[in-house]
């Protein structure tokens, strides 16, 4: 739930850099729909054209640019490469393959010795530290 | 009651295999914590003691704890096929 909301409120972020970019100048700047993953290999476009989601990469998509659009690279925010193409859509993504997905950040802070089950517990717990022990969830054995 | 000890014997093992595998890991990442070295140290002494105990009495755990003149290792069941296992116990 806390990365749903943590989510949310960075695209939200996003809509208000958009704002910003109008003023500037991009008039048809719009915000894609966040990528939902393959998507059977097709993502819809803002014009109505389909385009490849997760196909084999090939050089047109390496330059950002798709089926014969011409896209302009405008610059980064925050690690994701904003796109103008042509017909004035806008995108935000790696760029590898024109789509308005964010590249997806993570961190890990540095485990520490401590809080450790004993060899019996750790292996019923499937860990041997405590810390580490995270249920999804109970099984219910009832079905 | 020796089917007891033997099971007794080989959960020792595998709890004790089973942390020595997750301190291999810890230290992988934190190749300079002495505590760390020190339990896997700690660990690898039991997990030797109770594997000598286990093959003494029980025959080879691994294949290449097989000694002698004959090949002892086909003789019983292989050691993670146990009346206990096949029943679903401990699970």
């Amino acid at each position: 739930m806390k990365i749903g909301h943590k989510f949310a409120r960075r695209t939200e972020n996003k809509k208000e850099k958009t704002m910003e970019k109008n003023e500037n100048g991009y008039s048809e700047y719009r915000l894609g729909g966040m990528g939902n993953g393959c998507n059977n290999g097709q993502t819809q476009r803002q014009n109505g054209n389909r385009q490849d989601g997760c196909g084999s990469p090939n050089r047109e998509r390496d330059t950002g640019r798709q089926n014969g659009d011409r896209a302009d690279w405008l610059g980064s925010q925050d690690g994701a490469s904003e796109y103008r193409y042509e017909n004035g859509d806008m995108r935000q993504g790696c760029g590898c393959n024109g789509e308005s997905r964010h590249l997806a950040m993570v961190y890990s802070p540095y485990q520490c010795w401590r809080m450790l089950y004993t060899p019996s517990d750790a292996l019923k717990h499937g860990t041997l530290f405590e810390e580490l022990y995270k249920p999804v969830g109970e099984c219910n054995k009832n079905g | 009651m020796a089917d007891n000890n033997k099971r007794a014997l080989m959960r020792k093992i595998q709890e004790l295999s089973f942390a020595k595998v997750e301190t291999e890991l810890y230290l992988d990442t934190h190749p300079e914590n002495a505590s760390a070295i020190e339990y896997y140290n700690k660990i690898l002494s039991e997990l030797d003691d109770v594997m000598t105990k286990y093959q003494n009495e029980y025959g080879p755990i691994y294949a290449e704890g097989t000694v002698g003149k004959r090949w002892a290792w086909v003789d019983d069941k292989w050691p993670w096929h146990t009346d206990w296992e096949m029943k679903g116990e401990d699970r």
